[in-house]
């Protein structure tokens, strides 16, 4: 176990590109020294555009009927740092590469930047109001799964540092190791937070509960008719991964990019014909719960896609509060 | 005040006068109002009033007499123009809303107010019309009003069935038009640094169109694509079209209620813009959006004898 200051640790990755949350609203982008980075309490946005960036070329073509004339872009595989991702984020970036990695296709552009990167994940001794990653199992607050480098904040100026796969202990060596007194320090940080997580929110059994409730308008009436079907429960999602192909001309040059896009938009189901299979809020906000507590689990096994981070919660600007769902549905399976 | 709406939208939903009171309940944030549809007499309880009660209800109000009920609405200055304009826009009639109006003593924007704060778990919070406290700090409400509150002109409503409560005045012509003025002022290069700097931060969202009684077309220009007027990444020519296309399409409709300012993620200033937007809308064509009901918005409309001096 090592102990740094965040300029110590910032040295230590120098050499590579490092994103952190800064700014106004703490939009994870790029940073030239530890300075700009912003305190690591309260992430709004999450750190999902450094894995998966809002609009992201695929390739580039310059005769819309050669698919020879196809180009790929650029894409940098050189290590990077993504710093003050807290433990729902990293597990999320896993399950996002659960989508992009099973089955028959592999997203390499995802994969690329995920196998590049080197994850600064940071303990929560202070959850946030709507945080609930403790609920769900094998989840918390200082939860290292999906870490390179775990940091426990000591105080406003020092970490304590652990290196938690080989790419991370070895940046990290050359700290120093943190006294017994920091570690016992580091104990009661983590200690503050397990304590302080809401553990109440029903999971293990709610992927069947919700499947129940799927056709009953008295639970989801509850909350349809207030969404007012905006994207940002799902932009603000870490672990939200949909995407909207387009092509765009750029001079006598095309280029195919994707952007994110929302379940919540009505546009997202419309088919060409005209028809659309979800078309009001109340089947939008309902794919979106029920993708996140039901519908992943049961399609990829042992775990939910929502992994409480509390961000949907805090930003739904109508009150939309999905801990506040799943313990409806628990209690009305019951 | 609470026990008056609460007693109407009781009488009015026992009637059969409504099918639906939209106001506003307790959320289960900290320093949250969410909106809420009672249908049940008995439910009226859950009704609150405080000044969290920061949206624009006025798009539920068309959403729901669309889809075939009576409805009934608590409504601000901001929300009754709204509904006003939707009116003057034929979106439906008048008889179909009943307005339960409440002069209002303007909404606090909750993202200050969390950033004043900071993490506020686990403590108890109250907030009412002369304070916000945490615990045992506190602040004054006015401290934390919404940009768009302070310089609202109409915060009694304009259209209501019933009014609760006594009159409250709006600020002058003068004390509206400031931010505009001081926008207006600006040097071009000032303004555009203002817009793209802002527009900039825009993650495409949509919430403040969402948010918008008056953004309901049932295909948006930047959901078009055929055909397809910009193109959805991120480049900062694609974020100003859609921004200023957006605040473009409020022309002498919007009413300054600050629901878009008030839920964008990204904080991006809208009063500055849309107050200057209405400024030259009254000072070009006598118009303010959502008083007159049946006058429809100046660039909805026109006159035969317009000289259109402008395109000679
Ligand atoms: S749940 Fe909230 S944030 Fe999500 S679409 Fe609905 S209103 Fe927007
Ligand atoms: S659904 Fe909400 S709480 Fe769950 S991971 Fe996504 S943003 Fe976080
Ligand atoms: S919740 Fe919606 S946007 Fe998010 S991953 Fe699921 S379908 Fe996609
Ligand atoms: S543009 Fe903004 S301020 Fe104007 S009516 Fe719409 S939500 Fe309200
Ligand atoms: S709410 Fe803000 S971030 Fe979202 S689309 Fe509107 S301006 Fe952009």
């Amino acid at each position: 176990m090592k102990v740094a200051t965040k300029k110590e640790l910032f040295d230590c990755l120098s050499g590579m590109k490092v994103f952190a949350p800064v700014g106004k609203n703490l939009r994870f982008a790029e940073v030239s020294s530890a300075d700009e980075i912003a305190s690591p309490e309260s992430i709004p946005l999450s750190p999902k555009e450094a894995f998966v960036p809002q609009d992201e070329t695929l390739f580039f073509y310059d005769n819309p009927e050669d698919p020879t004339s196809i180009v790929e872009p650029e894409i940098d595989e050189k290590p990077f740092v993504v710093w003050g991702m807290h433990p729902c984020d990293a597990k999320a970036m896993e399950l996002i590469g659960k989508v992009y990695t099973e089955g028959s296709y592999t997203d390499g552009y995802f994969v690329r930047r995920y196998n590049a990167s080197v994850k600064v994940v940071i303990g929560c001794p202070v959850p946030h109001p709507g945080c609930f990653c403790g609920s769900f199992e094998g989840m918390g607050p200082f939860s290292k799964s999906g870490s390179d480098i775990f940091l426990i904040p000591l105080d406003d100026e020092r970490f304590l540092v652990e290196g938690t796969t080989e790419k991370g202990e070895n940046l990290i060596a050359s700290l120093p190791d943190a006294t017994d007194e920091d570690i016992a320090k580091g104990e009661a940080q983590k200690k503050k937070g397990e304590d302080a997580i809401d553990r109440s929110v029903p999971t293990e059994n709610i992927e069947n509960s919700m499947q129940a409730l799927f056709d009953s308008e008295e639970f989801w009436e509850d909350i349809y008719h207030r969404c007012m079907g905006c994207g940002m429960c799902t932009y603000v999602c870490p672990s939200c991964y949909c995407f909207d192909i387009q092509d765009e001309r750029i001079g006598n040059k095309y280029r195919r990019y994707r952007v994110w896009d929302s379940c919540q938009f009505g546009l997202f189901t419309l088919e060409a014909s005209g028809h659309n299979p979800r078309p009001t809020q109340k089947e939008r906000i309902r794919q979106r719960m029920m993708h996140k507590l039901s519908f992943f689990k049961l399609r990829y096994g042992d775990e939910h896609l929502c992994v409480g981070c509390g961000r949907c919660v805090a930003i739904c600007p109508v009150g939309i509060d999905i801990r506040d769902v799943a313990k409806r549905a628990e209690a009305l399976a019951k | 005040m609470i026990e008056k709406i609460r007693e109407i939208a009781k009488n009015w939903l026992a009637e059969g006068k409504v099918d639906v009171v939209i106001g506003f309940g307790e959320g289960t944030t900290p320093f949250s109002a969410k909106p809420i549809f009672i249908t049940k007499p008995d439910d009226v309880e859950k009704l609150i009033w405080n000044p969290l009660c920061r949206l624009n209800l006025a798009g539920y109000v068309r959403r729901e007499i669309l889809a075939g009920r009576k409805v009934g609405v608590v409504a601000k200055g901001c929300d009754s123009r709204s509904i006003g304009i939707l009116l003057a826009e034929k979106q439906f009639d008048r008889k179909d809303v009943s307005i339960i109006g409440v002069p209002c003593q303007g909404m606090v924007d909750r993202k200050t107010l969390m950033k004043k704060f900071g993490n506020v778990d686990g403590e108890k919070v109250s907030a009412d019309w002369n304070s916000i406290s945490v615990g045992d700090k506190s602040i004054s409400t006015e401290e934390v009003l919404s940009n768009a509150c302070r310089i609202c002109r109409y915060p009694t409503p304009v259209h209501y069935d019933e009014l609760v409560g006594e009159k409250i005045e709006g600020v002058s012509i003068e004390e509206h038009d400031k931010p505009a003025v001081e926008m207006l002022e600006k040097n071009r290069e000032d303004r555009w640094k203002f817009y793209t700097e802002h527009f900039g931060r825009c993650i495409r969202c949509y919430a403040c169109r969402q948010a918008c009684p008056t953004c309901y077309c049932d295909e948006c220009f930047v959901d078009s694509n055929d055909p397809k007027w910009l193109e959805k990444g991120q480049h900062p020519t694609d974020l100003m079209l859609w921004n200023l296309g957006r605040i473009y399409h409020q022309v002498g409709r919007c009413v300054e209620c600050g629901s878009c300012e008030s839920v964008c993620p990204m904080d991006i200033p809208f009063t500055e813009i849309l107050a200057g937007m209405s400024k030259r809308v009254r000072e070009l064509y006598d118009y303010e959006s959502g008083i007159a009901v049946d006058e429809p918005p100046p660039l909805q409309t026109f006159k035969t004898d317009d000289p259109q001096e402008f395109i000679m």
